[in-house]
């Protein structure tokens, strides 16, 4: 992926920690990975903060620099594949707004997601390939 | 499932207390179980990953 990254450390098999530098400073990021069903794990994206070990999950960044950020997101997903390569990844927003800009995300790293990633989207009662303009409640990817 | 995956499921369960989930995503994901066919299309492409050649 030609997108910038940032460099991230797995601080366990579940936490994988990066920091976003942009308009606002310095904000410590972590992906978090939980498995609520045996051999899928729901994804989360937050705000860490290094005083409570506490991550939030509902802020709202806007630091600018949001494609690094989500392709930063892409690496971990791959490099968590490494350690569990056949389970599942599960991920909604925690909001509608925040689950459309996924969307757009996936929109806009397709090609390059596509071809390491099978995903798949939420709609109505379907689990269906994702496919560009249709909007989808939540995601699932799987290693190719 | 490997050893490796095994070690590393038992420290998720020491892990997970520590974190506070956001309950929509978890709602989300039951949901999207109860309600859509996600368990059989995965499997599906799993299936379809160990026959490939």
């Amino acid at each position: 992926m030609d997108q910038p990254k940032y460099e991230f450390k797995r601080t366990n098999e579940l936490h994988f920690d990066f920091i976003s530098v942009g308009k606002k400073g310095e904000i410590h990021k972590r992906v978090t990975f939980i498995e609520f069903h045996y051999g899928f794990f729901n994804m989360g994206l937050g705000d860490l903060n290094l005083e409570t070990a506490e991550v939030d999950y509902y802020s709202v960044t806007d630091n600018g620099d949001r494609n690094t950020v989500l392709a930063t997101v892409s690496e971990i997903i791959e490099s968590f594949f490494e350690l569990y390569p056949s389970h599942t990844i599960y991920f909604k927003g925690t909001s509608n707004s925040r689950t459309r800009l996924y969307q757009m995300a996936i929109n806009h790293f397709y090609d390059e997601l596509s071809e390491r990633f099978h995903i798949l989207g939420e709609l109505d009662d379907k689990m269906t390939r994702f496919k560009r303009n249709t909007n989808y409640k939540s995601f699932l990817i799987l290693k190719k | 499932m490997n050893v490796k995956e095994v070690k590393n499921k038992l420290k998720l369960k020491t892990n997970t207390s520590k974190t506070k989930f956001p309950q929509v995503k978890i709602d989300g994901f039951q949901d999207a179980i109860k309600n859509t066919d996600m368990l059989k299309v995965v499997e599906q492409i799993k299936r379809e990953k160990i026959t490939k050649p």
